[in-house]
């Protein structure tokens, strides 16, 4: 059974169309990775999941029954990792935790075991009594996580939860993902972060302009793209013909030279690195330095959502009230 | 009552803001009512302090030297260009009176004729109003005595003085009579009237600032997805409220009865008990505004300044900083859509009051009435503000 079931979504904010026929299934025990450009509709995505918003059409299934405003019994079993920290600046973690989680928790005993593991989960324990002012910006971020799962939820949204937070912070936050999953939750991820989705997510999805545009797994995504190897050699001069005779070369995607490295795209397939070596050796180009390495993510990206800059005022960061 | 419980440990949190507007009012209110001096059961005339300089000395002008001597304090003055300036100057008497030579003839003469009375001189003291009383009472005096001599042209100076002492001795004599029961003490009028700004103000500020985070949008989405239903949210944000409102209603009245306890024992407890109802009513305005500010989102930072402006102009207009009876009636024509005057009004009442009846009750709390109705107005703004806002999101 589907833990996420998104049909034939539509959100519109006047004339803008923030979703657009927008499908999405999460199986449980996933980590769904949304990617996409700023404004493509990811946290509004989110937010008619999680009834925050209304649609105009489409159908919304969690744990396999219809998600409205009013079921709260769906809610209690959701989390919510907001993409902006939102915690109580007056209260300390604990009481940040304990507040959050009395919303979910009628029980005090038992609502002082959840607080309690949330904080040593995500590693606040030194910290409990510290009101977030007093907090860095990871430990902040921390914060946040455990203020959306303290309640021990199914299904966790995460929104850009890594933003500006050092490497240590995010390896922590990221390794916490995988252990709540590993507990038996299915977690919904969005970042703008290629590498830490490649390295958590089980499925990825791409969005871009209000539609899911790809999906699969990395290796899926990747081989959806034209683009195989990049090469880069790195020589102290190049003659014009050997660039032409790289760029004609049958695997050859895309040649260019640049500060003295000569970057070639090259087609899915085997590698093609002896080939463009042999070109280089018979125009007299010795290599100083070679490298190769396998498309990333970043490119399955780029390829998919193209390169022209997305922040015009979309609907992405739009959030709402009750 | 997971939300009532967040919002009170958020409002504790700014506990300080009790003690500046609750308490800190309260004193100032106090000291408000405590410039208005003691009560005094026996009724006594102001006695200025007077100087009279005599150039006449004819019957008429002695005769007013010992009118003004008999209500007045008398003190010595040389008759000399530099002592009746150094007087005016260094507010050495309340009134100085100066007669010119030959006034008493001149009276005389110029009321028999017709003519316009010969002018008296007079140093009237800036500092309080007991100059211009002995003034009054000097004009009130030469008055009488330019009558009779214009009505008894064939009496001579002694008989006019004489008829004139003689109806000065017959005129108004004041005592104070106990009425049936007393009224509410005036102190505590004033109290009760600073009280507004606490009530209103107060409230608002700890209301808007206290409750802040509570209506930041990234708190909202996150409690937005808990099991929390958007009308028990709603409903225990104004539990919140209103818990803030009673307990600086509480704190309010429970300073005021301390304070004026000794003069509430005095009057009927049913008036005291009126006057609550109506600071009741003012802490529905408060408890109303501060929704109303809650729901704007307005930051914290301009909160209170937001709260002292609205609270002065509202308190202003309730006559708290000058009296009602002073304001033109354009001014008294605005005071009418504020909360403040009808409160004011209500109590002014009860202070008037001589005895509890039904029709003072039901003038009370008509007043009360119209302050309610003026929360429910700023309460039902509130609500609108917060169903178009979310409306937007």
């Amino acid at each position: 059974m589907a833990i996420v079931s998104v049909r034939q979504l539509v959100k519109r904010y006047g004339d803008l169309v923030a979703l657009d026929h927008f499908d999405l299934t999460v199986e449980r025990g996933e980590i769904l990775g949304l990617l996409g450009p700023n404004g493509c509709g990811k946290t509004t995505a989110i937010n008619c999941m999680l009834s925050l918003l209304t649609y105009d059409k489409g159908a919304i299934e969690l744990f396999g029954e219809t998600m409205g405003p009013r079921r709260y019994d769906l809610k209690r079993r959701i989390g919510i990792v907001p993409q902006q920290v939102a915690v109580f600046n007056e209260l300390t973690v604990e009481e940040n935790i304990d507040a959050f989680c009395s919303l979910y928790v009628t029980d005090r005993t038992r609502r002082r075991t959840l607080v309690d593991r949330a904080i040593t989960f995500v590693g606040l324990d030194d910290f409990r009594h510290f009101r977030p002012q007093k907090l860095s910006g990871g430990l902040l971020r921390r914060l946040n996580i455990a203020c959306g799962i303290a309640h021990e939820p199914e299904l966790i949204f995460f929104d850009e939860p890594t933003v500006a937070v050092d490497p240590q912070s995010r390896n922590a936050i990221l390794s916490g993902i995988l252990e709540l999953v590993d507990a038996g939750a299915t977690v919904v991820y969005t970042s703008h972060y290629m590498e830490e989705v490649e390295q958590i997510c089980s499925r990825i999805m791409i969005m871009d302009r209000g539609r899911a545009v790809a999906e699969g797994t990395v290796g899926e995504l990747k081989g959806m793209i034209g683009i195989g190897e990049k090469i880069v050699v790195e020589v102290t001069d190049l003659p014009e013909a050997a660039l032409d005779a790289v760029r004609y070369l049958p695997a050859t995607v895309s040649a260019s030279y640049r500060g003295r490295e000569l970057h070639v795209a090259c087609a899915q397939g085997e590698s093609h690195l002896t080939a463009v070596l042999e070109v280089l050796t018979s125009f007299g180009v010795t290599p100083v330095r070679v490298y190769s390495e396998p498309p990333t993510l970043n490119d399955v990206f780029l390829q998919i959502t193209g390169s022209e800059l997305r922040d015009h005022g979309a609907s992405d960061e739009r959030t709402s009230g009750r | 009552m997971p939300i009532v419980r967040i919002a009170v440990r958020l409002i504790a949190e700014h506990r300080v803001l009790f003690v500046v507007y609750v308490l800190l009012f309260s004193v100032v209110g106090s000291f408000a009512a405590g410039s208005i001096g003691p009560m005094s059961a026996a009724y006594e005339a102001v006695r200025p302090v007077v100087a009279v300089v005599d150039r006449d000395n004819s019957i008429i002008s002695r005769a007013l030297t010992g009118h003004v001597a008999a209500t007045s304090e008398m003190v010595g003055i040389a008759d000399s260009t530099r002592a009746l300036q150094e007087a005016a100057a260094k507010n050495y008497a309340d009134y100085v009176l100066v007669i010119p030579s030959g006034y008493g003839d001149e009276l005389a003469r110029a009321a028999r004729a017709g003519a316009d009375a010969p002018d008296l001189e007079n140093v009237v003291s800036y500092t309080s109003a007991r100059g211009a009383l002995m003034d009054e009472r000097v004009r009130s005096y030469v008055q009488e005595l330019y009558a009779m001599a214009a009505a008894r042209p064939s009496a001579n100076t002694e008989e006019l003085v004489r008829l004139v002492d003689a109806a000065q001795e017959a005129g108004v004599t004041v005592e104070t009579v106990d009425a049936e029961m007393p009224g509410l003490p005036v102190t505590y009028l004033v109290y009760c009237q600073f009280a507004l700004y606490a009530l209103f103000g107060g409230i608002a500020a700890i209301v808007g600032v206290g409750l802040a985070d509570l209506r930041a949008p990234e708190v909202r989405q996150r409690i937005g997805a808990t099991p929390v239903p958007s009308t028990t949210f709603d409903a225990q944000i104004a539990g919140a409220i209103a818990l803030c409102g009673i307990a600086v209603w509480a704190i309010n009245a429970a300073v005021g009865i301390a304070l004026y306890a000794d003069e509430l024992a005095r009057v009927p407890v049913a008036l005291t008990a009126l006057m609550l109802v109506i600071l009741f009513a003012l802490m529905l305005v408060g408890m109303a505004f501060g929704f109303l500010i809650w729901q704007l989102g307005v930051r914290r930072e301009l909160v209170h300044a937001i709260v002292n402006i609205t609270a002065m102009i509202i308190s202003f207009l309730a006559g708290t900083w000058v009296p009602l009876a002073n304001m033109s009636a354009e001014v008294l024509a605005v005071a009418r859509f504020a909360p403040g005057l009808w409160a004011v009004s209500a109590m002014e009442q009860l202070v008037r009051a001589t005895s509890v009846t039904s029709e003072l009750a039901a003038s009370v709390l008509g007043n009360v009435g119209i302050v309610v109705l003026f929360a429910l107005a700023i309460a039902a703004a509130g609500i609108a503000i917060g169903r178009a806002r979310q409306a937007v999101a």
